[in-house]
């Protein structure tokens, strides 16, 4: 029947359709249809097949169209180079950039390049987010004190953070304890940097600051006005004008600084602080924090990470709360809100396994493991550890940048964390 | 039931028609009518048409249509998700009963159907000599986008050119990857621009009036001599001071812009069949494997309107070939490229649910032995784990006789001819050369080891009318001509009459010899039993042949021959082959 079928499609074809030389473009069209029409030919169990498909798609391709119309009219504009162009000035040395911080919220920063000497730069910030969360600053930076390896870097920074978390102080704080303050911050410093070479940096920094507890305003939470008084939390209804001063280095031996598979970097700071509008704080700071990354084989590399915070106040003397090691997402124990576990002393161990899964994006499994203590050395408690497990996936751009997608497993739940370097 | 559905999805009938019509044949499976294979008619396609309306493709919007749009509809075409399933795609629309691809404005049978001379070869597409470097070249565009610089110019014969160049650090990387490839792509039968690699001195470089550009700023203005002196700068110089570079012919006609791998171009009225459906298309998967071509977007093909014998029509070129062989145009290529989609959601799940513990083949690669190379190997080659930059439309419809098809031309082309035409690429160190060599020829064998033992590697079949009576049906065995397999090899025959079923079968097995001698008495049975005058040939007789595979110690898939007795010169004829798969 098929046979019959197309051998009478193709006789027709064949007296109707080809004439030794087409002219008429009418004639052409409908002779093109016609052959289009038998090649398009399609079995009825094909076709039927096929039906439900193209439902299930329409609102795709309808979508799907938009997007590609609009990635069309984008690259057609020329658009992004152009913003690019009136961000950027003629010789580079300019430069307005967008920027995103999770805890504050969206900006702009300007950048103006060179400024004193190669490598120097001006920056000036200004962010904000919701509930009124804001941070400006103004910095000059690697400003050259000698052509060999001395730089120093000026800073001037404001900051409110208006729903900052607070669970209570010590190991065993319930998620459910949560209330909220906001910290208004205004510090300047100076600082000073030996460049030993590319791997090692020494610093050394000295700045006040003015910090001010104030209610939290967050309407999900209580404020932590309302819970606590000063007696009960240093720091609080006090403005704390504090001198600092501190001390650090950085030792690096990473084979590439984005996506290290090889080397470790250790990253050790002192700080002193010292309360100068009252007698009340007094306090030494010591972190340090160590990451080790093992080549296991083909681009898969286990990281080991290492990190401690030490508080101690000078004899008598207070450490206002919120000057507290903490441990929490922005500390990096994923799985656990930022300041969830606060105390004088906090350590944090990591491994995390990161393997490529596409060109760009590689998976992360890993466990953190971390608690705080009034005395890490002399209070331990092996029941206070907290853990977490999760996975994840870092996408690394050719400039080097990192954008990650984490969820964490801990005794909170889950915990989903965004971050966009 | 069954057989019904296989005969509904293999349903068909052969016809060959070329100039309006030439032949119309009917083929069946020898011994088992169900199945009814049909192939479209090949038509002219280049008859006088009006001009198509130029279009534009966006590589953004392109990479997006491709890595999403398409992907989704494809997994909701349920048809082709059961073709797939079943191995039961169906088969290109552009092809003849011999399983052959006419000439058309896509393709031209060169290497594959006539081995080409060593000259013919060198020679490729090129008309010419290149651009005349002796006098000064005026730049008529120019391009500062992107990694790699480039622009137009004018020679002092008035032909222009579009100049390219290495990138930083890879000196002949990519011009030697484009003009190795241009004729290799070629001689194998596509449409491609004349590709010469040029020394030139750039103080011969004179800026054209108002030549207009995009700045890397996105700005569109005139180039200066400041923008001219910024994009030298970008480009490796030899130590004479010279430039090496890409020189590519315009190509004649008016560009209306590239054609795409899926649909037609619905106001060419010469283009009838989906280009998903196109063999050649299909079958540039293989080709794009053998040369590592991973960037066949549709942004790399160019349709040109040309006149020609005073009819004008549109003929369909591939372009820009410098992604390809070890090159990624900016550099070398990646390790992954050729074995995966930018995103190839597939990969990445596969990836993540082995927590990285499975290493891929590729990742095991050395990387970049000869910058002039890039990376280019052939030990981890696999044709069929070959993936483009992009998913193609018509790669992902290609078949295993697409494969195939594609599979003999590749294995056409020789040791010298492969030596020949790297040649061309103008390597400085032969250590390069032979390395490139030697790669081409282990890719290339790997390749004819794939599909000739997949489906049968017969080919070329001739008959014979002997003095005694006798039928002689000579034919090649493709894997052992091309030393894929050697030793004696065995093959088993049954000729079948197919209208006459009173007539007896005649069975053999021939060892070490490529000639059967069909049986006068059928012969003589057959012609008496006919009387011709039929309008169309249909065919008389089926002889099927199935080879001894060593390696699998059973009897490949046959290839079956249709011929037809003309009973007015009481000749047979072979009308027609498949190759069962």
């Amino acid at each position: 029947m098929k046979f019959v079928f197309s051998f009478v499609i193709v006789t027709l074809l064949q007296i109707q359709l080809f004439p030794a030389e087409v002219s008429d473009s009418l004639a052409q069209v409908n002779r093109a249809n016609e052959i289009r029409n038998l090649f398009k030919q399609k079995s009825f169990f094909d076709k039927a097949l096929s039906v439900p498909g193209k439902v299930l798609f329409f609102p795709f391709d309808i979508l799907f169209s938009g997007i590609s119309y609009g990635i069309y009219k984008v690259d057609e504009s020329k658009v992004i180079p152009k913003t690019r162009d009136f961000l950027i000035s003629e010789d580079g040395r300019r430069e307005v950039r967008p920027t995103y911080v999770s805890r504050i919220g969206v900006g702009l920063k300007y950048y103006q390049r060179e400024i004193l000497n190669p490598g120097s730069r001006l920056l000036l910030l200004a962010t904000v987010g919701l509930h009124q969360r804001q941070r400006y600053g103004i910095a000059l930076e690697r400003v050259s004190l000698s052509e060999l390896f001395y730089h120093s870097n000026y800073r001037a920074l404001y900051e409110k953070l208006t729903t900052e978390s607070f669970f209570g102080i010590g190991p065993n704080t319930e998620k459910n304890a949560k209330s909220d303050y906001t910290r208004e911050m205004f510090g300047a410093d100076i600082s000073l940097g030996i460049d030993l070479g590319q791997r090692f940096t020494l610093q050394a920094r000295a700045g006040f600051e003015l910090n001010n507890i104030l209610p939290g305003r967050d309407n999900d939470n209580p404020s932590i006005t309302d819970i606590y008084n000063r007696s009960d939390l240093p720091g609080l209804d006090t403005q704390a004008n504090l001198f600092t001063f501190s001390l650090g280095f950085y030792y690096g031996s990473l084979n590439r600084p984005a996506k290290p598979s090889r080397g470790y970097e250790l990253n050790a700071v002192g700080q002193y602080f010292q309360q100068v509008n009252a007698d009340d704080f007094y306090f030494l700071k010591l972190s340090g924090d160590f990451r080790y990354y093992i080549p296991l084989f083909y681009e898969r590399v286990l990281m080991i990470r290492f990190g401690t915070e030490l508080t101690e106040p000078l004899p008598g003397k207070e450490v206002p709360f919120y000057y507290l090691s903490e441990l929490g997402e922005g500390i990096s124990f994923r799985g656990f809100e930022r300041g969830r576990f606060r105390d004088f002393d906090s350590v944090l161990g990591s491994l995390e396994y990161r393997y490529p899964i596409s060109n760009k994006l590689e998976s992360i499994l890993f466990v953190d493991a971390g608690q705080v203590s009034a005395d890490i050395f002399n209070a331990y408690n092996s029941s206070n550890w907290e853990f977490s497990i999760g996975t994840g996936v870092r996408y690394v751009t050719k400039g080097g940048s990192v954008s990650k997608i984490e969820l964490a497993r801990s005794r909170d739940g889950f915990l989903v964390k965004i971050t966009l370097n | 039931m069954a057989s019904w559905c296989e005969g509904m999805i293999k349903f068909g009938l052969s016809l060959f028609w070329s100039g309006g019509l030439l032949a119309l044949i009917t083929t069946t499976s020898c011994g088992q009518q169900k199945n009814l294979l049909v192939t479209y008619p090949a038509l002219v396609d280049t008859l006088n048409v009006p001009p198509p309306k130029p279009i534009k493709i966006h590589a953004y919007s392109e990479y997006f249509d491709k890595q999403v749009t398409l992907q989704v509809e494809e997994a909701l075409d349920f048809s082709r998700q059961v073709q797939n399933l079943t191995h039961s795609r169906s088969e290109a629309k552009n092809v003849d009963s011999f399983e052959q691809v006419a000439n058309s404005s896509w393709f031209t049978n060169r290497n594959g159907t006539r081995r080409m001379s060593p000259a013919q070869i060198r020679h490729g597409p090129n008309a010419g000599e290149g651009p005349d470097t002796a006098h000064a070249w005026t730049i008529t565009r120019a391009k500062m986008e992107g990694v790699t610089p480039g622009f137009s110019i004018r020679d002092y014969q008035g032909d222009n050119y579009v100049i390219k160049f290495d990138p930083l650090g890879y000196p002949e990387l990519a011009s030697g990857a484009e003009v190795v490839s241009t004729k290799l792509f070629y001689a194998m039968g596509y449409n491609t621009p004349e590709n010469y690699i040029v020394y030139f001195d750039p103080k011969k470089l004179q800026l054209g009036e108002k030549v207009s550009f995009t700045d890397k700023k996105g700005r569109k203005r005139y180039m200066n001599p400041q923008d001219l002196k910024e994009l030298l700068e970008r480009i490796e110089k030899l130590p004479d001071g010279r430039i090496r570079a890409l020189a590519s012919k315009y190509l004649d006609g008016k560009p209306i812009g590239p054609f795409k791998y899926k649909g037609i171009r619905k106001d060419d009225l010469n283009d009838f069949i989906p280009h998903e459906d196109r063999r050649e298309l299909r079958g540039l998967r293989i080709f794009a494997a053998w040369l590592n071509h991973f960037d066949t977007k549709d942004g790399n093909s160019l349709d040109m309107y040309v006149t020609e014998n005073e009819k004008s029509f549109v003929r369909h070129y591939l372009i820009d070939f410098g992604a390809t062989l070890g090159s990624a145009s900016k550099g070398p290529n990646f390790l992954w490229r050729g074995y995966q989609y930018d995103v190839d959601p597939g990969v990445i799940l596969s990836n993540i649910f082995t927590l990285g513990l499975y290493v891929r083949p590729w990742e095991k690669q050395p990387g970049v032995i000869y910058p002039s190379i890039g990376i280019f190997e052939s030990k981890i080659f696999d044709p069929m784990a070959y993936k483009p930059q992009v998913p193609n439309p018509a790669f992902q419809s290609m078949t295993l006789s697409d494969g195939f098809w594609a599979a003999k031309i590749v294995m056409s082309f020789s040791d010298e001819q492969l030596e020949a035409i790297i040649e061309e690429g103008q390597y400085s160190n032969p250590l390069v050369e032979s390395y490139l060599l030697q790669t081409l020829k282990e890719r290339r064998d790997k390749i004819g080891r794939h599909f000739f033992s997949r489906l049968s590697p017969l080919d070329e079949f001739g008959l014979q009318h002997e003095s005694d009576g006798l039928l002689r049906l000579e034919f090649k065995d493709l894997a052992m001509s091309s030393n894929l397999d050697s030793g004696a090899a065995k093959y088993r025959y049954e000729v079948i009459p197919l209208a006459h079923t009173d007539l007896h079968f005649e069975e053999g097995e021939v060892i070490g010899d490529t000639l059967i001698y069909l049986q006068n008495t059928l012969t003589s049975g057959f012609s008496s039993g006919f009387k011709g005058g039929d309008s169309a040939p249909i065919p008389k007789l089926c002889v099927r042949i199935n080879k001894w595979a060593y390696d699998q110690n059973k009897w490949m898939k046959p290839v079956l021959i249709f011929i037809n007795y003309q009973s007015e010169s009481n000749k047979f004829e072979i009308i027609g082959i498949r190759r069962e798969s």
